[in-house]
């Protein structure tokens, strides 16, 4: 019997080559995208998971109730008030991290982001020791952890253990233990492990300091600890401490691990690699669709053909078959359709797993698929589309009579007025156009908003701009002073200069600035950025008021700032030049305005501009800032680097161009978003595979009456107005619930980026008219082929 | 075996009632042989299909082997269908996409008869009708006589009780007409009821009893 069914596929598929091939290709299309977007999904929920205790370990995240921002720097001075005042925290650490540290071994020195962790982080998070004892490895001062790595680039093939590294040149750590390489879902990535201890040496104020925000607290809960009670304690500690600091009503919530990947804020300051929540949950809403979409088109598949189907089933019916055996027929049918798409798909997956992989920044690959989760959701996708695409064609089947499916008559049934069903396909059709209108508009919106990123302004000249970094220590001005002094002679340097930060820089010196006189309370949260004279001329930055520093004015050293836009805007300053706050870098006097500058982007597009407040200081040297004039850019840079060398041995000579540096910086931002775009297309394709269906099918019915029109010496063109006018109200229909929702959706979806495009009302329009273009380009390939058909066949046909 | 009471059988066409049969009352006993002839328009396609639990009355009672076929459900008809019935139609119905050797399997196959003996039949029926050179052609690739012949053959492969054939001759040949009447015949010996439609009074002889429809009525 299975043999005879199988049969009856085969020769279908092979007798409507052209309908069969761009169905399985669309359903394949379909259904490998989805693969696709389980896999990436699957991914992203499988951080942190490896840890043994991962449901009991949380971190600490502070909510602002004013802005609703949360963020999770915590100052690392209330870690042990916490961990003796809760008696809940089983065990807990603190961590924080410093970016591109000098770390030296004999000749070698690197430029490396350095973990500073407590002692229990071993015992909380499940990071394993190759060797060293995780007991006692962090819990001298000056010690460190390194990955195998890590100890390769400075000791070769020596043993690490007890060798010396020396950190900015300065603090010597002793290796005592080799980290194993943390697992690839682990969102916190440390490479180098020192112990939190060191900072007593290095920096004791980010210890002692309840301003110096600089920790991340993770704490492993009691298993059967009530949370909510813990979060009350854990507020009640926090709210005293933090009284005499005077900030905005704050609230301190534990999220839990498994979260924070998804969910953590991902602003500039974050210490964890994260996903995002929001490109998961489109991902999932892109991934139905697809599917809607592809059931859609089978059911129009087995629909263009239910009158010989049916009749069909009605020849079999009197054979002997019964209900069961024509359900389990159509079952198989749909199944061994599924199938052979399956086996394209999984070829296409194996095909652009590379390309996916790139673009996504993700290890995956087709065995991944075979996890319980990923086969288990696969079955539950399959059958949903299963049963969506087989119960239209099942009930015409079902409820029509006998003898009319004999006769071919399909549509004369017996429970169900035909004019019913007629409404129930206009329904599906109407459904599909919905679909496409909001596909269109969602991938114009995507696509807009990618390009703006990409061609945003960033308010200043990111051209040829070299950052050289100069790491912290007691000589970093004066090698400033002495690199300046001898490139300044080549005529392919334009200007030198220096900045505490260097736009694509995380910024992350904040501080509480308030207008003088008034109260501290009423001021606001603003970046302060240390930088040399030249810094934003050098940048190009325009000033919108006032002036830049200069050498010839005395005060402009340590009396003056200049204030960004958004600083300006935040404290409410009517006429800022003159105007004189308080609290920049803790200097007791207050500080002059002199000038403000416009908004430049240092950081992600994600994060909208902060208030930002530039004054002069010697410790800006951190990065040295050249601007070339473009030619020779080669030999400049060698020409350079002798010279750093020269000056200092060292220190590692660590570059990078700013325009490449932001490249990089909104690439992930630019690769999820083509992700998304992506497959919003391919939902795009497959629903015009399903139009295409379904004016085909819509187009055979009419055959017959557009034949007859011919006859009675009608033009094509009249035919054509005749099929049109149908799709018309159905297509207007469609857009008002299209319209609405995509506007909705994506407003959503644009809020995740604090620089966005508008959703301008030619979108929709457009989106309304493309869906038309494309249904009319269809329907005139329709009606031109069946109208110039010789109409003789086409009455026949019936 | 079969018993019709006051079968009626009429279309509503807008407000209007058409009516194609009347008061049909008439019983057939198993084994017989029975021709309805008429004119065209007559109803006896539509009678046939009554009789074959394919339409259903619009009123009177219906008996198969004295059971109520006007109260009975889909899954019962089907299974009526499966183990009783035979049909060869006017238009042959057969399944396009199957060769002529694989309709003649599939009802055998329905009713699970193992492969071996439906090998065995199948050859045997190819042979009886002279198809064994054509197994392998699919309907499209016959004459409408041939079609004819395969759609007569798939009806009496499965052996069942009751053989409904309509107009089984129309399109062949009178040489081959007869051939088949005898083996209808034949089968008729051997105890398969067989009701006929037919427009050839030759063929109506062949039968044991011959039923005249006019206008829906039955003529006495
Ligand atoms: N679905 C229907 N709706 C309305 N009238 C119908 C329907 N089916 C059949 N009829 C009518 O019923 C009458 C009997 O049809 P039937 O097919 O039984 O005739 P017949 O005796 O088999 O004729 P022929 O010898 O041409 O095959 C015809 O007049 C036909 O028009
Ligand atoms: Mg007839």
């Amino acid at each position: 019997m299975l043999k005879n069914y199988l049969t009856v596929i085969r020769r279908n598929l092979f007798k409507q080559k052209t309908s069969s091939l761009i169905n399985i290709a669309g359903m394949a299309i379909a259904i490998a995208s989805c693969l696709f977007i389980l896999l990436y999904i699957f991914d992203e929920l499988q951080f942190d998971r490896f840890n043994k205790n991962e449901d009991y370990i949380y971190r600490l995240v502070i909510k602002d109730n004013k802005t609703g921002e949360e963020f999770s720097i915590i100052p690392a001075v209330l870690f042990h008030d916490l961990m003796n005042q809760i008696p809940e925290f089983q065990r807990g650490f603190e961590i924080s991290r410093w970016l591109d540290a000098a770390l030296s071994y004999k000749q070698k020195i690197f430029s490396e982001n350095v973990f500073f962790a407590g002692k229990d982080i071993f015992k909380v998070l499940s990071f394993s020791l190759k060797e060293g004892n995780p007991n006692t490895a962090l819990t001298e001062p000056l010690s460190v952890v390194i990955t195998p790595a890590i100890s390769e680039k400075y000791f070769g093939n020596e043993n690490p253990i007890g060798k010396v590294l020396k950190f900015n040149n300065q603090f010597n750590f002793k290796v005592t233990g080799i980290l194993n390489e943390v697992p690839r879902h682990s969102s916190l990535r440390p490479s180098i492990i020192a112990s939190m201890s060191s900072m007593k040496t290095i920096d004791p104020r980010r210890l002692t300091d309840i301003r110096e925000s600089s920790a991340y607290f993770y704490f492993l809960v009691n298993k059967n600890a009530s949370l909510s009670i813990v979060n009350k304690k854990l507020n009640k500690i926090l709210e005293q401490k933090y009284s005499n600091v005077g900030e905005s009503p704050r609230k301190f919530v534990l999220e839990p691990l498994s979260k924070v990947y998804l969910y953590a804020p991902g602003s500039n300051w974050e210490i964890v690699s994260h996903g995002s929540i929001k490109y998961v949950r489109s991902f999932a809403v892109i991934t139905l669709l697809i599917l809607l979409m592809a059931s859609f088109n089978y059911t129009s598949l087995l629909t263009v053909n239910i009158k010989v189907r049916g009749k069909e089933f009605a020849v079999r019916r009197l054979l002997g078959a019964d209900r069961r055996g024509i359900f389990g027929q159509f079952l198989l049918e749909t199944a061994a359709y599924l199938f052979i798409s399956l086996i394209v798909a999984l070829v296409i997956v194996d095909v652009f797993m590379n390309q996916f992989n790139q673009l996504t920044g993700k290890h995956l690959e087709l065995a991944s698929l075979l996890q319980w989760q990923i086969v288990i959701s696969i079955i539950a996708l399959i059958l949903f589309t299963v049963a969506i695409s087989i119960i239209y064609p099942l009930i015409i089947i079902f409820t029509s009579d006998l003898l009319a499916r004999l006769k071919g008559g399909l549509y004369i049934s017996r429970f169900k007025p035909a004019k019913l069903q007629f409404g129930f396909r206009q329904i599906v059709t109407g459904l599909q156009f919905v679909i496409t209108i909001f596909l269109i508009a969602a991938v114009i919106i995507i696509y807009k908003q990618l390009n703006y990123m990409l061609n945003q302004d960033l308010g200043f000249n990111k051209e040829h701009l070299l950052s050289i970094q100069n790491p912290y220590d007691k000589d970093m001005y004066s090698r400033y002073e002495e690199l300046k002094n001898e490139v300044g002679i080549n005529p392919h340097i334009i200007s030198v200069t220096a900045g505490e930060n260097v736009p694509s820089n995380n910024i992350n010196n904040y501080t509480q600035v308030w207008i003088k006189g008034k109260k501290i309370e009423r001021g606001i949260q603003s970046a302060q950025i240390a930088i040399d004279y030249g810094y934003l001329k050098t940048l190009q930055v325009k000033f919108i008021v006032g002036r830049d520093f200069s050498r010839n004015f005395k005060t402009d050293a340590g009396k003056s700032v200049i204030l960004n836009q958004a600083a300006c805007e935040a404290l409410g300053l009517r006429n800022p030049i003159g105007a004189e706050l308080n609290g920049i870098n803790n200097a007791s006097d207050p500080q002059t305005v002199i000038g403000v500058v416009k908004n430049i982007h240092y950081e992600s597009f994600k994060e909208k501009i902060p208030p930002i407040i530039y004054y002069l200081r010697d410790w800006s040297a951190g990065n040295i800032l050249l601007r070339l004039k473009g030619n020779d850019i080669t030999s400049t840079m060698k020409f350079i680097e002798k010279k750093w060398k020269g000056i200092n041995k060292d220190q590692p000579f660590i570059y990078s161009f700013l325009d490449q540096s932001y490249d990089k910086l909104y690439k992930s931002e630019q690769q999820t978003g083509t992700v998304v775009l992506l497959f919003c297309f391919f939902a795009l394709i497959i629903s015009c595979i399903g139009l295409f269906g379904l004016i085909s099918l819509l187009a055979q019915t009419r055959r017959k009456e557009i034949g007859i029109r011919k006859v009675l010496g009608a033009s094509v063109f009249n035919s054509f107005l005749a099929m049109t006018k149908e799709f018309l109200i159905i297509i207007l229909a469609a857009n008002l619930i299209a319209l609405p929702a995509a506007y909705y959706l994506m407003h959503n979806w644009l809020q995740d980026f604090s620089y966005r495009i508008n959703i301008n009302w030619w979108i929709f329009i457009a989106s309304g008219s493309i869906a038309l273009l494309i249904a009319l380009a269809i329907i005139s390939f329709q009606v031109i082929r069946v109208a110039t058909a010789n109409p003789v066949k086409s009455l026949r046909y019936e | 075996m079969i018993k019709l009471h006051n079968i009626e059988k009429y279309y509503n066409n807008k407000i209007i009632k058409t009516f194609v049969l009347r008061n049909i009352n008439m019983e057939i006993a198993e084994g017989e042989f029975v021709s309805i002839m008429g004119p065209s328009g007559a109803g006896k396609t539509t009678l046939l299909n009554i009789i074959g639990m394919l339409d259903s009355a619009s009123e009177g009672e219906y008996y198969f082997y004295d059971e109520p076929v006007h109260k009975m459900n889909e899954k019962k008809l089907s299974q009526l269908h499966k183990s009783y019935i035979g049909f060869v139609f006017q238009q042959y119905h057969l399944i396009d996409e199957l060769t002529v050797y694989e309709n003649l399997e599939t009802p055998l196959l329905y009713q699970k008869v193992k492969t071996n003996d439906r090998k065995g039949r199948v050859a045997e029926t190819l042979d009886k009708f002279n198809m064994v050179a054509k197994k392998d052609l699919f309907p499209n690739q016959l004459s409408g006589g041939q079609q004819q012949l395969v759609a007569i053959a798939r009806a009496i492969i499965a052996q069942p009780k009751l053989i409904l054939a309509d107009e089984p001759t129309g399109n062949l040949h009178s040489d081959q007409g007869k051939e088949i009447m005898e083996i209808l015949k034949a089968l008729n010996k051997q105890g398969t009821t067989i009701v006929q439609v037919t427009h050839s009074e030759t063929n109506a002889e062949y039968g044991n009893r011959i039923i005249h429809l006019k206008d829906g009525w039955i003529e006495k």
